[in-house]
């Protein structure tokens, strides 16, 4: 415990209590925090190397992780080339999401009307399956990367969005009645009060998009005709019957997910509310 | 300087309507300390924050300074403080405490605070040695006092406050109520201050204000006549325990005029 725990009103010493804003020791990035997942990977992956080796499954049927990370090690430049395609168009795609799930958070939050409004719409983005509509907006956006951006922006939007309506509703209504009461602008109080208040729903709203971004790209990249990227090499492994290839990039794919994930976890906990 | 006139206000809910505030007519002079008490539900809260043009009345006419509540509201003139000093959790002491300077900061931008006078604020509140330190860091009452040096930095000839040390413990509570007089007694604005606490009420105020509930209403009001400055050292006095004795026995004849009004409803 630090000065988290002062009481009785007095000032005691103060060296403990100085820290910039966000920060906190404990709250950060350390290698303790890695052994859980080191652990759980190594265990899922072990099991699947003996089960690969004891009951000796061929490699075009199911290849064990050390002859997939052989195969990604020994095309090092092909795969990191892959993986940077489908990132950029993740990525792209995310926070695209971002920005429109905010923008339409914002009246979402402050009218119930707009929210049920919203609501059925919202709903059926999710439910439909977007193999329905990618091929429509290859169609409409032409091939390339822009409809792959669109399926990414479309799949990861909705669980931001609904995310950004919860922390904005999450505002200390106390607090927004205090900068009402010095005649602070709507503007003033979503900028200083409503959008920081909102950042730990935000990012959590981002980490159930990062997935869903990324199977967005991969899918789109299906779709698309693009000659790049790891689903288009997932589509060409799997039609090839060159299951290393098809595992290879699946596995290039998780560890981006991983890493995604990790730094927005490490984000979330900095910017945990600390109240 | 507040002049309220005759001002109703209902509320409609799901359980039906209800008169907040009926009739109410109040009057604060410069630089006069107005203490509000009364039980729950009278109003006392409504009053202040269509005081403070947080809210409208549904008739009567209320003036700051010469203005409507939402024209003083937006003109800087007002320093509302609630129940919780609603602290952004994420901003130091010092931002929180320079918060209100900010924002709307184009009115009245050389009457409220500078930086280096709101330094000198939270060295007066004890606070100088965590002025970089997060709220969460604080104890209840230094986030209550954060919340003062906030209401004080806007130099505003109106203080509204809504039961700003409710949640603190008997002894905190009774050292905030000397601090706030302390930061006061230097600029006299007038002030209205809802309390629970009848003891607060008479420590603090010039006039205490008597609600009573169902339709929210002014029953009494009293004059207290105690010198100032007021010291801790006062309560102990006999001036002051007659003054907390007259208070109680308006608010228990009120009491018993409402029980006599509910029989007679009964009946």
């Amino acid at each position: 415990m630090t000065a988290a725990s002062i009481t009785g009103g007095q000032p005691t010493q103060g060296g403990s209590a100085r820290r910039g804003r966000w920060s906190s020791r404990r709250r950060g990035f350390s290698l303790s925090n890695l052994g859980a997942p080191l652990l759980g990977i190594s265990v899922f992956f072990g099991f699947w190397e003996l089960a690969v080796r004891v009951f000796r499954i061929r490699a075009f049927v199911l290849p064990g992780p050390v002859r997939i990370l052989r195969e990604m090690a020994r095309d090092r430049g092909f795969f990191l080339r892959q993986a940077g395609v489908t990132y950029r168009e993740a990525a792209f795609g995310l926070v695209l999401a971002f920005l429109l799930a905010v923008a339409l958070a914002v009246p979402m939050s402050r009218s119930l009307y707009v929210e049920r409004a919203v609501q059925p719409v919202a709903t059926w983005i999710v439910v439909v399956p977007l193999v329905c509509y990618a091929p429509a907006l290859v169609i409409w956006l032409g091939p390339g990367t822009r409809p792959i951006v669109a399926v990414t922006t479309i799949v990861s939007f909705v669980p931001i969005l609904f995310s950004a309506v919860a922390g904005l509703r999450a505002t200390d209504q106390e607090a927004i009645e205090l900068l009402r009461s010095v005649g602070a602008r709507p503007r003033e109080i979503f900028w200083r009060l409503q959008l920081p208040s909102a950042l730990p729903h935000l990012l959590a709203g981002l980490r159930s998009g990062v997935g869903l971004a990324l199977i967005g790209a991969v899918l789109g990249e299906w779709f698309a005709l693009v000659s790049e990227g790891l689903g288009v090499q997932i589509q060409r492994g799997a039609a090839q019957n060159a299951a290393p290839l098809v595992w290879a990039s699946a596995f290039t794919l998780g560890i981006l997910g991983a890493l995604t994930l990790g730094a927005i976890g490490a984000a979330e906990r900095r910017f945990r509310p600390l109240a | 300087m507040i002049d309220v006139e005759s001002v109703s206000k209902t509320f409609s809910g799901r359980a039906g309507t209800v008169t907040a505030l009926h009739d109410v007519s109040l009057q604060v002079a410069e630089g006069e300390f107005v203490a509000v008490v009364g039980p729950s539900g009278c109003g006392k809260s409504t009053l202040l924050r269509l005081v403070a043009g947080l809210i409208e009345p549904d008739s009567g006419r209320i003036r700051i300074a010469g203005e409507s509540a939402v024209d003083a509201r937006n003109d800087k003139l007002l320093g509302f403080a609630p129940q919780s000093p609603a602290l952004l959790p994420w901003a130091t002491v010092r931002a929180n405490a320079r918060l209100l300077t900010r924002v709307n900061s184009k009115m009245a931008a050389s009457r409220v605070a500078s930086p280096a006078e709101i330094d000198e604020l939270l060295t007066r509140v004890g606070l100088e040695d965590f002025s970089d330190a997060l709220p969460h860091e604080l104890s209840g009452g230094m986030r209550q006092r954060v919340g003062l040096v906030r209401t004080f930095a806007l130099h505003a000839p109106v203080l509204l406050m809504d039961e700003p040390f409710a949640a603190l413990d008997e002894f905190v509570r009774t050292e905030m109520r000397y601090l706030l007089l302390d930061l006061w007694e230097r600029n006299r604005a007038s002030v209205v201050f809802v309390t629970h606490s009848l003891s607060e009420a008479v420590s603090l105020a010039d006039r205490i204000i008597v609600m009573g509930a169902q339709p929210g209403r002014i029953e009494y009001v009293h004059t207290v006549s105690l010198a100032r400055p007021r010291r801790l050292e006062q309560e102990d006095e006999l001036a002051f325990l007659s003054e907390l004795r007259a208070v109680r026995r308006l608010l228990s004849m009120k009491d018993r005029a409402v029980d006599s009004g509910r029989m007679r409803g009964v009946r």
